[in-house]
């Protein structure tokens, strides 16, 4: 899947990657969508969105309802239509009802309903469908955005931690991308096609790429330009978050104020970021980190890999990857797609001049 | 009767002498010395040697000449073959000869040691070929003084019968092989019946004795008191029940006796790696397993290469598919009763076995008169096997399963027709396997675990009247586990549960043709669970997922418990009309559920639980109807409500739903059986089950609080079975089933019907034993089998936050996947050493033509092609099992 064949949408990123549905003024949300084919990206196409309000089923394993899938319906609000589209409208402000752990008041007699559950990184989601054009016919997808709900099961002193020591995701940045040498070290970073420069590659060469992200901290220093899960913006919030987990067999808070990196808002990391999450099954809030993973796409030549990554354990900020040059001269496009555990995605495009 | 060698033991020449005596003769001054009296040695202890089996088809007998050497105290110290008939006669005379006694040979009265020469004849008579029938004799006389009883009518249910004769003696020929009911009636005696079991070629000598009380004047004869076991009530319209000692011929199932029961008709073939036993279009879990009375969660080994008990344990096992008698219950499905081999056997007897899947051994002793011992202990080392013919990591790529089993059993006879056995029996089964993948998002882990430990206790007694009396109290315990991880959705479910449970029954003679059975059945489920991860995983029925498919991504977790009670009273009849040709067989069963859940909603915070108890009561009628218009045609009917409690991992107030209760089945079934020869049978049933309040997911779009199951689902299962069977006949034995079934079923009645993703349309299997002679048997198995049904992937999607494409479906299980077939073989050849040591050596080919069999439908990622993993290529098995 990662040689590039016709029009293709290969990422989408949405910004901000996570929001509140219930902000107010709402959150407006842009969706950058990385559409592309065999020539490089294509910068203009009616690739029609829609948010997609139907709540899946159990019965159903998919990521979304089957319902989302179709081309109309009263389950869709349009957002537009276009390779970036903006919605000032913001998440619908029934997302977390919806798609999340808050569940309409029960009706007399009735039991209330199921909240939705959330994945592994406590997250809960507003599915999006977009239709594409494509070689002869439209194909369809979706994509996700991150929506910031609360928890389901916590107790009332972890909801007050979690509100506190909850920061939003920010989506992952390529940060480079280079050519591993024979001895094992990466070269210079390649230019990226932004710049308008091309990279010289050997035809028929076996090159090992290697792509590299930010490195975000492991511990929270206040001052290091990430709010980390252990930073509050205000005294009254580190206050109130170091009740969390309290009078439980969850581990203490170690929260601390930093404004510097917090307020007015908190200031992510585009790597594999450090993040609160509510452990299911001890119900203790706990520091978690975000895996990355990478996909790899080109117009030519073929990868050892479609995909690479790191898992959420694995400190390393880069993920190497071999690709076998065409054999034939030209200009081949490659795409480095980022995408982090909680929904953020990124990406870098470079051209490589097969010689 | 046994089959025995009527052997002429001629004492030949007596010729060459000791060296001693010859020395002796030699050194005496021969003119001068007077004569010396020699007496030559006289057998004083013959034994007969047993006409080797594998010679008896020949027709002919044939003679041995042996040199036998004697030592001074009579005793046989060496014996070689002088004049050779073959191998087996060899064999046979010379384990024969070993055990004579001699008084010594003498010379001049001092004993020495000579060399004699020994003819040994085998003679083939009429009794030494084997025929398709049996013969029954016996004798009846008074229990307590011994005397014959004369006049006394025996009679066997295929309408033979006899009298006594004035020493009590009776003899019926040809009889059918199987199990027959044998009554005993006349002037002086009441009718009495007890069930004996013919094989072919075999006489079974029966000795009944009878307690004679006195005739009080004027009144009614008093009953007499017969030591008879009377007939199994239990005996179901619809069974197929297979002896051990064919079981373990059946190609396939590398000498596994419970194996066999994969062929017989009514079941679907289970997909290869797979041990689900899918009976009648019933889900697995619906299908109960009992050993002796014990349920045990499961009767095959993980991956299906082989069951939990050692075979020399079985003494048969019973396949009901369908319509049983109140004596069973609890599940909607059918039924596999194993019988365990009495421990009656004198002395000690073992056996050691092992090929390239695992080794087993079991010992039996009878340690004292009446207290006997059996240990059995199996493991599996597969993984090793495998891992030292390749040096790929193969046991993390490929689900190998780890098992081992253990069973032990000491039997107390408290009295000739009463003992107690108590027994255990442990199970592990472990399969492990990861698919790495450079994406960590994309690797995938699974582990999966069960054990489960059982101990009982066996009290039988067989009543003078006939009944005969069984309590079976069981304990054990229940561990499975599954650890699933697809990239970081980690799914952990973890059952442990302790369960036990009383069988007490008692059935006998109610009056003249009529039985009865009377009993409890109760078990109690207690089960503490742990679940963690997506709901989706792992997939129940009825999931519409392809393989390899990532589940969902939503995670949650819970703990809870669950106890799961009933207490079974049931009551049966058999009314016998027409001379035995007309029984019916009116059952009812009472089973009282308490179903109980520790949560009846998900946790919140510190919020203390709150659980949900109720109960149910349900009445279960069951009917059962033959009848023999000839002993050799008869037909038959039965109906049968059934219940089933939830399973405990669908009381999670997260992942199910705690407030489930029982689902329900009738099962409707008519048929008729034709004995065409004494041996060569043909049954035919068909069948209809009919389901309801089967749990499915809920189709809710938004569903409520621990509602996540629903309870709404209804199913149905019709088709007809065939079972042509040829039992033992000469040198072959078997059978030829086929089934035709279809199996559906409907999560909620907004939904449409849809194939029940086990169903199986034809199920075909063939197979036979062949004893080709000298020790050498072969047999061939055939099978064919529809695919599972699948619902087809009509197109794809792209999720462009996970970069995967998802599928998109087509009609609910409307395709299948390609049929199986597979042709498989077993030869082995078996070496006596002595009357009860023996080794066999066998290889037994499954797939013998490498036929490429799918078993499964994948995709590429973006599901533009479709193909298929395919299950076992040819795979020889080949084995060693030593038994004495």
């Amino acid at each position: 899947m990662a040689l590039i064949t016709g029009p293709t949408v290969l990422a989408v990123q949405l910004d901000p990657p996570e929001v509140d549905p219930s902000a107010s003024p709402p959150t407006t949300v842009t969706l950058k969508t990385l559409f592309v084919g065999p020539a490089g990206d294509i910068d203009n196409a009616p690739i029609e969105w829609a948010f997609c309000n139907a709540r899946e089923p159990l019965a159903e394993l998919g990521p979304v309802n089957n319902a989302c899938l179709q081309a109309s319906g009263s389950q869709f609000v349009p957002i537009g239509t276009g390779i970036d589209v903006t919605d000032d409208a913001g998440v619908p402000v029934i997302a977390c009802n919806q798609f999340g752990p808050d569940v309409p008041m029960p009706m007399m007699g009735q039991p209330p309903g199921r909240p939705v559950d959330p994945d592994s990184t406590g997250g809960y989601y507003q599915p999006e469908r977009f239709i594409a054009p494509g070689n002869g016919a439209d194909s369809i997808g979706i994509a996700e955005e991150r929506i910031a709900c609360g928890l389901s099961t916590a107790t009332p002193d972890q909801v007050i931690q979690f509100g506190a020591e909850y920061h939003f995701n920010a989506n992952p940045v390529v940060q480079s991308l280079s050519v591993v040498s024979s001895t094992g070290s990466a070269g210079p970073a390649l230019v990226t096609d932004a710049m308008g420069q091309t990279n010289p590659v050997s035809a028929g060469q076996h090159i090992t790429f290697e792509v590299a992200w930010p490195t975000c901290p492991l511990v929270d220093t206040c001052g290091d330009g990430v709010c980390g899960p252990d930073e509050t913006p205000s005294a009254n919030q580190t206050a109130g978050a170091l009740m969390g987990n309290s009078g439980s067999n969850c581990p203490t808070p170690l929260a601390t104020t930093c404004a510097a990196d917090c307020a007015p808002t908190a200031k992510g990391c585009g790597g594999a970021e450090r993040y609160l999450n509510l452990d299911l099954t001890s119900q203790c809030l706990v520091d978690a980190r975000e895996s990355i993973g990478v996909a790899w796409y080109a117009t030519g030549g073929a990868f050892d890999d479609d995909r690479t990554g790191r898992t959420d354990t694995d400190t390393t900020t880069t993920s190497d990857n071999g690709w076998l040059a065409p054999s034939q001269a030209g200009v081949v496009e490659l795409w480095v797609v980022l995408r982090d555990a909680r929904g953020g995605a990124g990406w870098a495009e470079y051209k490589l001049d097969v010689q | 009767m046994s089959l025995r060698a009527r052997c002429l033991g001629a004492l030949g020449a007596l010729g060459v002498l000791s060296t001693a005596w010859t020395a002796a003769a030699q050194d005496s001054p021969a003119p001068a010395a007077p004569a010396h009296v020699i007496v030559p040695p006289k057998l004083t202890t013959f034994v007969q040697a047993e006409f080797p089996p594998s010679e008896i088809a020949a027709g002919k007998g044939a003679t041995v000449v042996l040199s036998i050497a004697i030592d001074v105290t009579g005793k046989v110290v060496g014996v070689t073959v002088v004049e050779s008939a073959g191998p087996a006669f060899d064999t046979a005379a010379v384990d024969a000869a070993r055990q004579f006694v001699f008084e010594p040979a003498s010379v001049d009265g001092k004993p020495i040691p000579v060399k004699i020469t020994y003819r040994y004849a085998f003679t083939i008579t009429e009794t030494l070929i084997k025929k398709s029938t049996a013969d029954f004799a016996g004798l009846v006389r008074d229990h307590a003084t011994k005397e014959p009883i004369a006049n006394v009518r025996v009679a066997v249910d295929t309408g033979q019968e006899t009298l006594t004769d004035e020493q009590g003696k009776f003899s019926i020929p040809d009889i059918s092989p199987g199990e027959h009911g044998v009554t005993l009636s006349g002037e002086t005696v009441s009718t009495i019946g007890t069930t004996e079991t013919f094989e072919p070629s075999k006489k079974l000598d029966a000795t009944y004795e009878v307690d004679k009380k006195h005739v009080k004047s004027g009144s009614d004869e008093e009953e007499e008191e017969i030591v008879v076991t009377a007939p199994r009530l239990k005996k179901q319209v619809v069974s197929t029940e297979v002896q051990a000692t064919q079981a373990a011929k059946v190609p396939g199932t590398q000498g596994d006796v419970l194996k066999v029961v994969e062929n017989l008709p009514g079941v679907a073939r289970a997909a290869a790696g797979s041990s689900a036993l899918v009976v009648w279009g019933a889900a697995p879990n619906d299908t109960r397993v009992y050993v002796d009375g014990v349920h045990v969660p499961l009767l095959y080994h993980g991956g299906g290469f082989r069951s939990i008990l050692p075979s020399a344990f079985v003494r048969s096992v019973e396949l009901v598919p369908g319509g049983y008698g109140p004596g069973f219950g609890r599940g909607l499905g059918g039924l596999v009763s194993v019988a365990m081999k009495p421990l009656d056997e004198e002395g000690f007897h073992g056996s050691l076995g092992a090929d390239v899947i695992d080794a087993s051994t079991d010992v039996r002793d009878k340690v004292a008169d009446n207290l006997h011992v059996a240990l059995g202990v199996r493991k599996s080392y597969l993984d090793v096997s495998l891992q030292s013919v390749t040096t790929e990591n193969v046991g993390s790529i490929i689900p190998i399963p780890r098992y081992y089993d253990g069973q032990a059993r000491i039997q107390y006879d408290l009295a000739p027709h009463e003992s107690i056995e108590v027994g255990g029996l442990v199970s592990s089964d472990r399969i492990a396997n990861t698919l790495t993948n450079p994406d960590p998002a994309l690797t995938e882990q699974q582990t999966t675990g069960t054990d489960f430990q059982r101990i009982w206790a066996h009290y039988d007694r067989h009543m003078p009247d006939g009944a005969v009396v069984t309590v079976v109290p069981w304990f054990g315990f229940n561990y499975t586990t599954l650890a699933n991880a697809y990239g970081p959705t980690v799914t952990d479910v973890n059952n442990h549960s302790t369960i036990m449970g009383l069988r007490a029954d008692w059935h006998g003679p109610l009056m003249e043709h009529v039985r009865g059975a009377v009993g409890l059945d109760a078990e109690l489920l207690s089960s503490s669970l742990h679940r963690d991860g997506s709901i989706g995983a792992p997939p129940r029925e009825g999931d519409i997922y392809v393989f390899g498919e990532a589940p969902p991504p939503q995670v949650n977790a819970d703990d809870w418990k669950t106890v799961i009670g009933s207490l079974a009273p049931y009551v049966e009849g058999d009314a016998a009309f027409f001379d035995d040709a007309l029984h019916i067989v009116p059952g009812l069963r009472l089973d009282p559920y308490i179903i109980s859940a520790s949560k009846v909603v998900p946790a919140e915070g510190e919020t203390p639980h709150v659980g949900t108890t109720h109960s149910v009561a349900e009445v279960e009628p069951r009917l059962s109807v033959r009848y023999a218009f000839t002993p050799e045609i008869s037909v038959k009917a039965a109906f049968g409500i059934y219940h089933q409690a939830p399973q405990p991992e669908d009381l999670s107030a997260v992942f199910g739903t705690p407030t489930l209760g029982l689902s329900q089945a009738q099962h409707y079934l008519v048929g008729s059986g034709f004995q065409l020869t004494p041996s060569l049978s043909i049954e035919t049933t068909a069948f209809l089950a009919e389901q309801q309040e089967l749990v499915a997911r809920s189709q809710d779009q938004n569903p409520l609080l621990a509602h996540a199951l629903d309870q709404i689902g209804i199913g149905r299962a019709y088709g007809t079975q065939f079972l042509l069977r040829q039992q033992q006949i000469g040198r072959f034995f078997g059978w030829v089933s086929y089934t035709i079934s279809r199996s559906q079923r409907r999560d909620a009645p907004t939904i449409d019907w849809r194939l029940f993703d086990y169903d199986q349309t034809h199920v075909f299997t063939a197979l036979g034993s062949y004893d080709l002679g000298n020790g050498f048997e072969a047999g061939l198995r055939f099978r064919f089998s529809s695919g599972y049904p699948r619902t087809p992937v009509t197109g794809a999607y792209y999720d462009t936050s996970t970069n995967t494409w998802e599928p998109l479906f087509g009609a609910h299980n409307s395709i299948r996947i390609p049929p199986f077939a597979s042709l498989d073989a077993r030869i082995s050849k078996k070496f006596k050493f002595g009357r009860v040591t023996s080794l066999e050596v066998y290889l037994d080919v499954q797939n013998v033509t490498n036929h490429s069999n799918p078993e499964e439908i994948v995709y590429n990622t973006n599901y533009t092609q479709r193909g298929y993993i395919t299950g076992l290529p040819i795979l020889p098995v080949a084995g060693a099992r030593l038994t004495w």
